[in-house]
């Protein structure tokens, strides 16, 4: 059998190869990491609008009345201009509105850009969709390897269980090459790529898994504002029996309770209808929020069967391209729950 | 080879791996599928 090595000193190239490498977050925390805006400038635009998100977080000031973080379904499900419009007209002056959300879903990522947006904006009404049943995973967000790096957050992720530390760990090591390159030259990406004319929003004209899209009609559904708002009387309208989060998501659900606290901010959580429940007569939400955030809250939310109640069933999936609503169904979604959060960012004092 | 250096660089590589199955699977192919074509 041939030896591993040919020699030891072999071995030692190998071994200080992978020691570099292992150990390049902490070098990189002591040489001194790039700024935190050139993070999100670091992430292909084809896996959300990290650059628009970086840039509304880093180059802008202006106060914002709602900011819709979550992840794609809240990209795809929200046509903010049409928001944006309508909270101007009620409140009679121009609104400000974005949505900040990306691809892939993870508690930890909208961690992120709520904290870095909380810390350099100031926010009247932050409004959150939360991961659906299908969303199994408790392990960091599939990006994180570059939005995160080894020391950020440091207070906040002190509490994590020691596997959930080793792995973004592993997430650091794995993104920490791109933060030198970072360091020897700035992110190149952000000039190339805006959204801002579409304040972030997704406008998706695709039919249900590669089947053609056909235009359908988007007009909202009829529902007084106060029936989509979760309270005693409509908890007929929601579930909160879902498959709850892992330790690691939950996690995060309590540090972003603890943001909004801090911040003197309001949360609303979106339900958003997802291709995976035609015909639901509640929205169903995995967890009951304000439990696990530790903060009161508001929930919004139209039962499948109430927000399609106008569409034949054979119709229900051209408003949707996968799990994601395509233009059709962000118009209806959006037209619909549109006066619920008008309500809700009125009723915040703000 | 001396045992203690095969030791080391065995016990690094053992690190690495361990670390690499951590991560989610899409977080390790997601620059060759969106960047890379």
């Amino acid at each position: 059998m041939l030896p591993p090595f040919i020699s030891n000193r072999q071995a030692v190239a190998l071994g200080l190869l992978l020691m570099i490498a292992l150990g390049m977050p902490v070098l990189l925390r002591s040489v001194g990491l790039p700024p935190r805006s050139e993070v999100y400038k670091g992430v292909t635009g084809a896996v959300g609008g990290y650059s628009f998100i970086g840039d509304q977080i880093f180059n802008r000031n202006q106060d914002l009345d709602v900011a819709f973080v979550g992840s794609s379904l809240l990209l795809k499900g929200i046509d903010a201009p049409y928001f944006q419009s309508e909270l101007s007209r009620a409140l009679g002056r121009q609104a400000h509105v974005i949505v900040l959300a990306a691809y892939w879903q993870g508690m930890d990522m909208q961690y992120a850009v709520l904290r870095d947006l909380l810390e350099h904006r100031k926010i009247g009404l932050v409004v959150m969709s939360m991961p659906i049943p299908e969303f199994t995973s408790d392990r960091p967000h599939v990006e994180a390897y570059r939005w995160l790096r080894y020391g950020d957050y440091a207070n906040a992720l002190a509490g994590l269980p020691l596997r959930s530390k080793a792995t973004l760990y592993a997430d650091y090591v794995l993104g920490a090459p791109r933060q030198l390159l970072t360091l020897l030259r700035p992110n190149q990406i952000f000039a190339k790529e805006t959204r801002a004319d579409r304040l972030g929003s997704e406008f998706d004209e695709r039919g249900y898994y590669g089947a053609p899209f056909v235009q359908e009609d988007s007009a909202a559904v009829g529902i007084a504002p106060d029936a989509m708002i979760y309270s005693p009387a409509t908890a007929r309208s929601f579930d909160f029996n879902g498959p709850p989060l892992g330790p690691y998501q939950k996690y995060f659900c309590e540090q972003i309770g603890k943001q909004i606290r801090d911040h003197g901010t309001r949360l609303c959580v979106l339900h958003v209808t997802s291709s995976e429940e035609p015909q639901f007569t509640v929205a169903h939400e995995r967890m009951f929020w304000p439990d696990v955030m530790r903060i009161p809250m508001q929930i919004v939310g139209v039962p499948s069967a109430v927000l399609f109640g106008g569409v034949p069933a054979a119709n229900f999936y051209r408003y949707f391209y996968d799990q994601h609503m395509n233009v059709n169904g962000k118009e209806l979604f959006t037209r619909t729950v549109t006066p619920a959060l008008i309500k809700i960012y009125g009723e915040s004092g703000i | 080879m001396h045992p203690l250096i095969l030791g080391a660089v065995t016990t690094l590589c053992v690190a690495s791996v361990a670390l690499i199955l951590l991560l989610p699977l899409e977080s390790l192919v997601v620059d060759l599928v969106y960047q890379a074509f």
